[in-house]
């Protein structure tokens, strides 16, 4: 599984999963899903609206401060309840996560669904003028 | 993919298009030749020897060849968020494609 979006098909609720055929052949994967909390399949070029709530529970975490990959984004979010999710991340985003815990009133940036990138620019935007303040504080 | 080789390897840059110096010298002691197209090796510390084949067709010079190689290099010690940059990188790279589930 590459990535995940929910969404709307019509007046049903869906998601959408990118995958990799080379790894997972769609049938089983829609066989795995249909196991568990899937009640459907929908063919594929169904247009989807997507949902407004995107990775839910990511974004009511911490981990939501936390530039991801979009895969490590969805495999964060289906891990966050259990707490095993700082296990998919790197010793920076685990640093990353740190911080923005250790500064809850900085003015961290919601960084879900940002490209990885521009996810790093814009946090150690923050970091970096978090870090600037105690010394012109002290002038 | 910066972090993985920054922080799980010692990246060493050799120029290529360099005489008499230190850079021609490992040049030389690997066997590579001058002004030839980039090359990537990942070394085992110790025995310098390759750990896996090196990098140097066109396809190669990927994200996805790049994370790929530093992933087999470590093998079963490579971190889960490695494993994962390099999976996606992979998977974007050969083609992916996306099923649709109904939830209620």
């Amino acid at each position: 599984m590459v990535a995940t979006r929910a969404g709307w098909a019509g007046q049903t609720e869906v998601v959408e999963v990118t995958f990799d055929p080379k790894v997972l052949a769609r049938a089983d994967l829609e066989r795995r899903a249909l196991a568990g909390c899937a009640t459907r399949t929908f063919p594929a070029g169904t247009p989807v609206r997507a949902a407004n709530d995107q990775k839910y529970y990511l974004k009511q975490s911490d981990f939501r401060f936390v530039p991801m990959s979009p895969t490590q984004a969805a495999r964060v979010h289906a891990s966050v309840g259990d707490g095993s999710a700082e296990g998919w991340l790197s010793p920076r985003q685990l640093s990353a996560l740190r911080l923005a815990r250790a500064a809850p009133k900085q003015p961290w940036p919601d960084l879900v669904g940002t490209p990885l990138a521009e996810a790093w620019v814009r946090f150690r935007t923050v970091a970096g003028a978090a870090a600037a303040k105690p010394a012109s504080a002290a002038r | 993919m910066v972090e993985a080789a920054e922080s799980l390897f010692v990246p060493v840059a050799i120029r290529n298009n360099s005489e008499g110096d230190a850079d021609a010298r490992v040049r030389e002691r690997f066997d590579e030749p001058a002004w030839n197209n980039p090359v990537v090796r990942i070394l085992a510390p110790g025995d310098e020897r390759d750990r896996i084949p090196r990098l140097h067709r066109r396809e190669d010079w990927t994200r996805a060849a790049l994370l790929e190689g530093m992933q087999a290099a470590l093998g079963e010690t490579a971190p889960a968020w490695l494993r994962l940059a390099a999976g996606e990188e992979r998977a974007r790279a050969r083609g992916t494609e996306i099923a649709i589930f109904g939830l209620g």
